[in-house]
C-alpha cells in the first residue's frame, strides 16, 4: 500500500539546514496497524506529513496504492489526499463553532458529497458518540473530542488513517480508549499508522518502527502467535 | 452544509469586527445612495418647476440672467429692472404669442417675508392651468393668494378668514391693507407660496413705477426661439434666456457638484475597502491553523479561496444593502438637509427613491469588496498546510 524508497527530506530553518529524514526506506501493507516512535525532532511527524501528501520529499520515492507521489502536483495531491487519507491530530483541531455533526460533515462538504449528513451521523454512532451529534466541542470531554476527530478522519472513507500523537493531550485511560478505537477501525480494513510518544501503547500494536535523527533504526513486527 | 453556512459561521465568530467592517461600507453606501437619489429628484423637480413658469423665454435687464432667475425663484429683490414700454416692443415681435410683465418683491406679514408678484391678466395666458377662486385682481391693493399662503393666513391671522377679507402688511416701510379677492387653487409649484397683485400695485409699493423686473414670453413656434431671442436682445439693455437654457445650466452645475461629491465618496469607499481588506487579512491570520486543517481534511485551494472571498464579499454586499436602506431614509429627509445648502430648490419633495440609486450603492461596494478581498483570499488559499498547522 505504501512504498517508500531512499526518501530524504531536508529543509531550511533560517540559516540552518535541517535534515529531517535521511534515506528512509520502508513498506506498509494494506490493512497494517503500526506505530512510529522516536524522540522529539526525530523526524516522525515529517514522515507522517509526507505519507499524508501534505509535504513532498527532497529526494527518493514514495508511492501510495501503487501511485508514485514524490512529484505530485498540488491539485493531484489534494484529490488523492481527500479520497485516500484521513488525519487525526494531537490538538484535535475541531472547528469550535460547529457541532460534532457539522465537524464530521466538513470533509464531505469539500468532497461534494450529497449524503454528508447521513454518513456523518453513522460515523459518529460508530465511534460511540450518537448522543453528542449536536454538541459543540466546548461541551465535550477531551476523549469525546478526539473521537469526533477520528470520525471526521473517516469521513471520505479513506484507505489510510494517519494519527499524529493522537493521545498526547489525553489522560492514560482515555488514551487507551482511543487506541482501542483505532484498533477497531484497523480491524474493519483501514491501514492505520500512529505516531506516538507513548511507548507502552505503541507496544500493543503489531508493528513498531523506531526513528532517530531522521533514520529508521528499528522495525519490529510482533509474531502473530505472540500477539 | 453549504457555502453559506460556513461563510456565516466565519462572519459571526467575530461579530463586532464584522459589524464595524460593514458599518464603514454602509456609511459610504448611504452617502452614495442619497447623492444619486437626491440629484435625480432635484433635476426632475427643477424641470417641473421651470415648466410651471409657463414661459419659454424670460427677458430681464442686462446682467446675469441666471442670477435673475435664481433670485426670482427664491423670491428676492432683483437688482436691475426694465422700462415698462419694453413689454409692448416685445409683444410686437413676430413669433411672440404673449409677453407678460412681472414685478417681483416681498412684503412682511405675521413676522415673515412673503413673495409679492405684480402681474397683468396677460399672465393668465401663460399659466393656463391656473384656477382662481374668486377673481383676478383689477383694482389697486387687490391680491390673489397662493393656496399655501391662504391657508397659513387663515390659520394664523385674526383679520383674514376668506375671500373678501384684508391683510395689513408692511412693504417698503409703509403699512398697507391688501384686499384678498381670490385664492389660487393648488398648483404644486412656487405659485402656491406667492401673492399676486396688479402690476401698478406692485410697482407703487416697491417703488418701481414704470419699471418691470422680467417679461415672461410665450412664443408661437418653438422652432423660432433663437431668432426671437436675437430680436429681443436687439432692444437696448435687454437680455433673454430660454427656460431650457436655465435648466441646462442647472443640470451642468448639479453634474459638476455631483461629480465632485462622487469622487469624495469613491475615496470613502476605497477607505472602506481597505478596512475590509484589513478585516479579512486578520481573519486569515487568525484562522491559519484552521485553514491548514481544512486543507488536511480535503479542501482544495480553490475551495479555501472561495470561502474567504465569499466572506469578504458578503460583508461588502450587506454593507451596501444597509447603506441603500438607510440612504432611503436620509433621501426622504433630503429636502430638509438640502435646503440648508442649496439656494434654488424646487417646491415639493426632492427625495425620490430610485432603483438606479440602489443598484449603484450596492454594486460599488461589491466592486470594492471584490478588489479588497482578492488578496486575503489568495493568501489563505496559498498557505502551506504544514506550516499553517504548526501555527499557534
Amino acid at each position: 500500500m505504501i512504498h517508500i524508497e531512499n526518501l530524504s527530506k531536508t529543509y531550511r530553518r533560517g540559516q540552518e539546514e535541517v535534515r529531517a529524514l535521511v534515506n528512509v526506506s520502508l513498506n506498509v501493507e494494506a490493512g497494517e496497524f503500526l506505530a512510529v516512535v522516536g524522540p522529539s525532532g526525530s523526524g516522525k511527524s515529517t514522515l507522517l506529513n509526507i505519507v499524508g501528501l501534505l509535504d513532498r520529499p527532497t529526494s527518493g520515492r514514495i508511492s501510495i496504492a501503487g501511485k508514485p507521489c514524490e512529484k505530485l502536483g498540488t491539485r493531484e495531491a489534494e484529490l488523492l489526499r481527500r479520497n485516500t487519507i484521513g488525519f487525526v491530530f494531537q490538538q484535535f483541531l475541531l472547528v469550535p463553532t460547529m457541532t460534532a455533526l457539522q465537524n464530521v460533515m466538513l470533509p464531505m462538504y469539500f468532497a461534494g458529497d450529497p449524503a454528508a449528513r447521513e454518513k456523518a451521523t453513522e460515523l459518529l454512532h460508530r465511534v460511540g458518540l450518537g448522543n453528542r451529534l449536536l454538541h459543540l466541542p466546548s461541551q465535550m470531554s477531551g476523549g469525546e473530542i478526539q473521537r469526533v476527530a477520528v470520525a471526521r478522519a473517516l469521513a471520505n472513507n479513506p484507505s489510510i488513517l494517519l494519527a499524529d500523537e493522537p493521545t498526547g493531550n489525553l489522560d492514560s485511560r482515555t488514551a487507551e480508549d482511543i487506541f482501542n478505537l483505532l484498533r477497531e477501525i484497523n480491524q474493519a480494513g483501514t491501514t492505520v499508522i500512529v505516531v506516538t510518544h507513548n511507548t507502552e501503547l505503541a507496544a500493543s500494536l503489531p508493528r513498531t518502527i523506531t526513528i532517530r535523527d531522521g533514520k529508521v533504526i528499528a522495525d519490529v513486527k510482533k509474531d502473530a502467535s505472540a500477539a | 452544509m453549504n457555502l453559506f453556512t460556513i461563510v456565516w459561521d466565519g462572519i459571526r465568530r467575530r461579530k463586532i469586527r464584522s459589524a464595524l467592517s460593514i458599518l464603514g461600507i454602509t456609511i459610504a453606501a448611504t452617502a452614495l445612495f442619497s447623492l444619486i437619489a437626491l440629484k435625480q429628484g432635484y433635476e426632475q423637480g427643477m424641470q417641473a418647476e421651470l415648466e410651471k413658469m409657463g414661459a419659454q423665454i424670460v427677458a430681464v435687464a442686462k446682467g446675469c440672467p441666471y442670477e435673475a432667475i435664481a433670485v426670482i425663484m427664491t423670491g428676492g429683490q432683483v437688482p436691475a429692472t426694465l422700462p415698462e414700454d419694453v413689454v409692448e416692443q416685445i409683444q410686437k415681435l413676430p413669433n411672440v404669442a404673449s409677453a407678460s410683465p412681472n414685478v417681483y418683491g416681498a412684503y412682511k406679514y405675521l413676522n415673515l417675508s412673503h413673495p409679492l408678484i405684480g402681474i397683468t391678466s396677460e399672465e393668465l395666458k401663460l399659466k393656463s392651468w391656473w384656477k382662481i377662486q374668486g377673481r383676478f385682481p383689477q383694482n389697486f391693493g387687490e391680491v390673489v393668494l397662493g393656496s399655501v399662503e391662504a391657508k397659513m393666513f387663515a390659520d394664523k391671522s385674526n383679520e383674514f378668514k376668506g375671500i373678501g377679507d384684508s391683510i395689513t402688511v408692511t412693504v417698503g416701510g409703509k403699512t398697507v391693507p391688501l384686499k384678498v379677492v381670490g385664492i389660487l387653487e393648488t398648483t404644486g409649484s412656487k405659485d402656491d407660496y406667492s401673492t399676486y397683485t396688479t402690476l401698478q400695485t406692485a410697482q407703487d409699493l416697491l417703488n418701481l413705477q414704470g419699471r418691470v423686473v422680467a417679461v415672461n414670453i410665450r412664443v408661437k413656434d418653438i422652432g423660432g426661439v433663437p431668432a426671437t431671442i436675437e430680436d429681443i436682445e436687439a432692444i437696448p439693455d435687454v437680455q433673454a434666456v430660454t427656460v431650457a437654457q436655465v435648466l441646462g445650466t442647472i443640470r451642468n452645475l448639479v453634474q459638476a457638484g455631483q461629480s465632485t461629491l462622487f469622487l469624495v465618496l469613491l475615496v470613502a469607499l476605497v477607505i472602506g475597502g481597505l478596512g475590509t481588506m484589513n478585516t479579512m487579512l486578520m481573519a486569515v491570520f487568525e484562522r491559519t491553523r484552521e485553514i491548514g486543517l481544512m486543507k488536511a481534511i480535503g479542501a482544495s485551494r480553490w475551495q479555501i479561496f472561495r470561502l474567504f472571498f465569499s466572506e469578504g464579499l458578503a460583508l461588502c454586499f450587506f454593507g451596501g444593502l444597509f447603506g441603500a436602506g438607510i440612504g432611503s431614509v436620509t433621501t426622504l429627509m433630503g429636502d430638509v438637509l438640502l435646503k440648508q445648502f442649496v439656494s434654488v430648490m424646487p417646491t415639493g419633495s426632492v427625495g425620490q427613491l430610485s432603483w438606479y440609486a440602489v443598484a449603484v450603492s450596492v454594486l460599488f461596494p461589491v466592486g470594492v469588496g471584490i478588489l479588497s478581498t482578492l488578496y486575503p483570499a489568495l493568501r489563505a488559499a496559498g498557505l502551506n498546510p504544514i506550516e499553517a498547522l504548526r501555527n499557534e
